[in-house]
């Protein structure tokens, strides 16, 4: 039962998360890649300008300039710039997911009903205001524009106080940093970057390569690995 | 308000895994019209699991959101479903069988009560559902997994994070096998292969593992049941002057003014362990004044299931979490007959576990982890040592006094009571509870010391799980609620079908052993029927 109810709002599917407008962002840059290729054009630079012309801020999304400062400060370097960004993107993409007031999983020996309570994001928005504030305060510069040791210490003086033994699942995170961090290390491509492994969990795997060890976690592509290293990646 | 009445031949009552076994076996062997009425909802179509799997996965949201009637709460623990399918489209699809103890454990134990069929008489029905369902499976030594023949496909392979883990239960001199599961291992056709996506529990999205709507879709697609759904049988009449039951009256959800007054040749209770002894229990009458089928008072007596101890183990090895999370080991090695003076039983299941050894916002001073130093925390927690999750159901001998009654301070929207469940044990499993889960415990701590392990913690949960009873079967009317095929002794065309005739509830997950006796039920449910050609 407790690994039942553990898996709640835990982890990502990486190849049939499919939920709003992620699936069609996906799929929409997908196709994109296959006529840029043939244009010889990066990927990487048309996704910037398509996500710049169709991502401006909204009440129900994160400022994404704010957490990618964020990620760049408390994800591990081993993404690079170019997975950290994704990170950060797809954390953004599933929060303006959450639907507050969704029927939650019920599980056995239990007549109790549960629902999604109210959406992070208007907390995390102020939150970001408040690192940004912070930053200001103790360096004189934004937190944006800050170095990453900085960014670091206005995170750290911004949690303090706060008890962390655990990570919550993502949409009870009290802090926007925690909710990034919960998210991203609940993530299978975190299991596959710790393990330094090909787990894929969650995904579909032929069932006659259970009995294999993962192979190694394939290195060398700017994401990481044939699979992308990131919460939903597919690369 | 409008009065409308069906006539049908065979009238099933609840659409969960039981009835969809006697549905697809009474349509395939006999001229019969079978009519299925279902309170709770249709369920979504296989097109959108995944895209309900996937909310399940990001945000913890219910893939069945409305598998549940809000006006149909219960008093005291019960797992809540009811919705075309029923409770086994949540289930995990795990398919061990009972062991030949359980139906006599008074003769070989001398405890509780046995049963009045054997293992033996029902094993042709546990090879029946196995093979209805697509039940994968490896075969156990055979002294301790007696099987009369292979399963109809092949275990699910052992994951590298198993077999490592059954490297260490051989040194403990467990053995062990692969659990048997509902997974298809060979393709069927509209169900794809197990691929590991390992949301077995709450929802398979390739069809790979057994739900009831399968058996829904394809019996309604051919035109061989007709199902009501959201239609709430609320009383079975008896006719004046006999003891048949001439029909069932029920209320279309959607107009609850009206009737439907359901008139059978056969009526087929297929509620569950809490919805058919609550049926039988309101349908009282003046000729009846204790509810159908209840000349013994047992009806809703004997409620049955097992409790659990549970445990975290490290291990000095590195396996790799997410390889196929929700499959097991499992043995039947303290399940077979006592292995102590005392009456102790138990499975025993293994899994691969993140307990432990996942990432974590701080270190143990409390100091915040960012950046690369959180990454190599979790690293330096994972690379040598890790956590096999280890639980036993002990088996509990139900008590008469275990039981759903009528809650008449809490009624549902029509009106009616409302059950309410109460869980004892008998005098015996409740003296023996404490050193029940001492033992189990010690067995842990020796399967620890055997992998230079220790234990990290245990836990057990109040509640029995896999629960049954409520219309125990037996050959003396006056002690059981149906007879040994689940009809019941005092109306000749009732039957129970299911979990509620469990006599008692092993210490092994029970929904293959509903199946089968299911099964053995729907052949003398059948047997007033023609055959169809062919049978």
């Amino acid at each position: 039962m407790a690994d039942r109810l553990r898996l709640l709002g835990r982890g990502q599917d990486s190849k049939t998360r499919a939920a709003g407008w992620v699936w069609g962002r996906r799929s929409f840059v997908r196709g994109m890649g296959v006529v840029l290729a043939l244009l010889g054009i990066s990927r990487r630079k048309a996704l910037a300008s398509v996500v710049s012309s169709q991502e401006q801020p909204k009440s129900s999304s994160l400022d994404l300039a704010m957490l990618q400062a964020v990620g760049a400060a408390v994800l591990p370097s081993e993404l690079g710039p170019g997975g950290t960004d994704r990170a950060v993107r797809d954390f953004a993409s599933w929060a303006s997911g959450y639907r507050s007031g969704a029927e939650l999983l019920h599980g056995y020996g239990t007549g109790e009903l549960a629902f999604a309570g109210a959406s992070p994001i208007p907390a995390w928005r102020a939150q970001l205001v408040d690192l940004d504030r912070r930053s200001r305060e103790r360096a004189g510069a934004g937190f944006v524009a800050a170095p990453v040791e900085q960014r670091r210490e206005v995170i750290r003086s911004a949690l303090a106080g706060q008890k962390l033994a655990a990570f919550p699942a993502p949409q009870s995170a009290s802090h926007v940093v925690v909710g990034l961090l919960s998210w991203f290390y609940a993530s299978p491509a975190a299991t596959d970057l710790c393990y330094g492994a090909e787990i894929m969990k969650n995904a579909c795997r032929p069932l006659a390569q259970n009995p294999q060890r993962p192979l190694p976690l394939r290195k060398g592509s700017p994401d990481g690995g044939p699979h992308g290293l990131l919460p939903g990646g597919t690369a | 308000m409008s009065r409308r009445t069906i006539e049908t031949d065979v009238c099933i009552i609840g659409s969960g895994i039981s009835a969809a076994m006697v549905a697809e076996k009474l349509a395939e062997t006999r001229r019969a019209r079978i009519l299925v009425i279902e309170a709770g909802d249709d369920v979504p179509l296989p097109a959108q699991f995944h895209g309900l799997r996937s909310r399940y996965l990001a945000y913890g949201e219910s893939p069945w959101p409305k598998d549940h009637l809000d006006d149909a709460e219960v008093a005291g623990i019960q797992s809540r479903s009811m919705c075309v399918g029923g409770l086994a489209m949540h289930w995990g699809g795990v398919t061990p069988r009972f062991a030949p103890e359980d139906f006599k454990t008074r003769s070989v134990c001398g405890v509780g009560t046995d049963w009045p069929i054997t293992y033996e008489e029902l094993e042709p029905h546990y090879l029946e559902a196995e093979a209805r369902m697509g039940v994968a499976g490896g075969q156990g030594p055979p002294e301790l997994d007696p099987r009369a023949r292979p399963f109809p496909m092949p275990g699910i392979p052992l994951t590298w994070n198993l077999q490592k883990l059954r490297e260490w239960t051989d040194a403990a001199g467990i053995p062990m096998w692969s659990q048997p599961s509902a997974k298809l291992t060979v393709a069927r056709p509209g169900r794809s292969t197990c691929c590991r996506n390992d949301t077995c529990f709450p929802i398979c999205p390739v069809g790979a593992k057994y739900s009831p709507d399968m058996t829904w879709r394809a019996l309604r697609g051919a035109g061989r049941v007709t199902l009501l759904p959201r239609t709430l049988v609320r009383r079975l009449k008896v006719a004046a002057g006999s003891e048949r039951i001439v029909s069932a009256e029920a209320v279309p959800r959607d107009r609850p003014g009206d009737i439907l007054d359901v008139r059978a040749t056969t009526f087929v209770v297929a509620g569950g362990y809490t919805w058919s002894s609550h049926l039988l229990l309101l349908s009282a009458d003046s000729r009846h004044p204790q509810g159908l089928a209840n000349r013994s008072g047992l009806v809703g007596k004997y409620l049955c299931g097992h409790r659990n101890v549970q445990a975290f183990i490290e291990l000095p090895m590195q396996l790799f979490p997410g390889i196929n999370e929700q499959h097991s080991l499992v043995t039947k090695f303290f399940m077979r007959k006592p292995r102590v003076d005392k009456y102790v039983r138990h499975d025993l299941r293994v899994w691969e576990s993140t307990v432990g050894r996942t990432a974590r916002p701080a270190n143990d001073a409390g100091e915040l982890l960012l950046g690369d130093a959180l990454l190599d925390d979790w690293r330096r927690r994972t690379a040598s040592t890790a956590t096999a999750r280890v639980r036993s159901y002990y088996d509990v001998i139900p008590a008469m006094n275990s039981e759903l009654t009528l809650d008449s301070s809490r009624r549902n929207a029509f009106g009616d009571p409302l059950p309410r469940l109460q869980w004892n044990d008998d005098p015996l499993s409740r003296d023996l509870r404490g050193y029940t889960e001492d033992r189990i415990r010690s067995v842990f701590a020796e399967m620890a010391r055997a992998g230079n392990g220790r234990v990290m913690r245990t836990n057990s949960d109040s509640f029995q799980d896999h629960p049954a009873g409520g219309c125990r079967m037996g050959d003396d009317p006056a002690a059981s609620v149906t007879d040994r095929f689940g009809r019941t002794h005092d109306h000749e065309n009732l039957f129970v079908v299911g979990a509620p005739t469990a006599v008692s509830a092993s210490c092994a997950n029970g929904t293959l052993t509903f199946c089968a006796l299911s099964l053995r039920a729907a052949e003398q449910i059948g047997a007033a029927f023609p055959a169809r050609a062919g049978d």
